[in-house]
């Protein structure tokens, strides 16, 4: 192969290589900018942080979450609260555990409803649609 | 047969891709990385804030050390002195004995009556202390104003 030739061979594997590192970077933040993982990662610790509080308070109380999460399932039971999304594999549920006191129970679970609630009576926090 | 320049041609582009694959690795990478440090920047919370909402029920919770009187009233913000050891805080609050290290744990003194309780994983790694203005109810019934300090270990 004459020098010519080799140089324009060597530009289009360079043009390659660079379309290649651009395609892998777009679709790196494509990546993060469509996932749901911050948001939730943000519902269930604010969820926890709302058990905790409920347990913090003598009476019964309820308290809308107040934000819309209609994309979202909840899991709640006495170890903590599960989010996750329909059909997600196991290792994608956001788990947030927390502890509660001799004879609390946690319970409830939703389905994509827009708006959820805890409810606190006597000693169980039950999550339900609102 | 490859000529002397030949030869140097081959060794300097194999030299310059090895560079340029090391460099392009390394900023997608660092790409990644980035993109990493900015989801946990989105979705941290300070201790604090946790700390803060859990310890509501040391002083508020008829399970932890609030009391409760003979009609089954609970009274915020009053300890019951009689409650405060740790068996109790073991009933209010309890880790995991093998891995509740890594998770909050407090060291609990009530100011004036010098009395001290902890729980389970608590070993005096203190990250930050907070405090409540209360009131302890002695055994005798007395009522008398005090302060909680409470020392929060995040994690070990």
């Amino acid at each position: 192969m004459n020098s010519k030739g080799s140089s324009i061979l060597m530009m289009i594997f360079e043009i390659l290589i660079v379309l290649l590192t651009v395609y892998l970077i777009t679709s790196i933040a494509y990546a993060y900018g469509s996932s749901t993982m911050v948001a939730k990662v943000n519902v269930a610790e604010e969820i926890r942080m709302m058990v905790d509080t409920l347990v913090g308070v003598p009476g019964e109380a309820i308290v809308e979450y107040p934000k819309n999460v209609s994309g979202f399932i909840f899991i709640l039971d006495n170890a903590g609260i599960a989010v996750l999304e329909k059909g997600q594999a196991k290792n994608l549920w956001i788990i947030r555990e927390f502890n509660l006191p001799n004879g609390y129970k946690t319970e409830g679970s939703t389905e994509n409803e827009a708006r959820v609630c805890l409810e606190k009576k006597e000693k169980k926090i039950i999550l339900r649609k609102c | 047969m490859l000529t002397k320049k030949g030869q140097f041609d081959v060794a300097r582009k194999t030299i310059y891709w090895m560079i340029v694959g090391v460099m392009i690795t390394l900023i997608v990478l660092a790409f990644a990385f980035i993109f990493g440090g900015y989801k946990s920047k989105l979705t941290y919370v300070p201790g604090e804030i946790r700390a803060e909402y859990i310890t509501l029920r040391f002083v508020n919770n008829e399970e932890c050390f609030a009391w409760q009187d003979a009609s089954g009233i609970i009274h915020a913000g009053v300890i019951d002195i009689s409650k405060f050891t740790d068996e109790q805080m073991n009933k209010c609050y309890f880790t995991n004995p093998k891995q509740g290290y890594e998770e909050f744990n407090f060291g609990l003194t009530l100011e004036n009556e010098k009395k001290s309780i902890k729980t389970n994983n608590y070993y005096h790694k203190d990250d930050y202390t907070l405090f409540k203005e209360i009131v302890v109810r002695d055994d005798k019934g007395l009522i008398k104003k005090d302060r909680l300090i409470i020392y929060v270990q995040e994690n070990i």
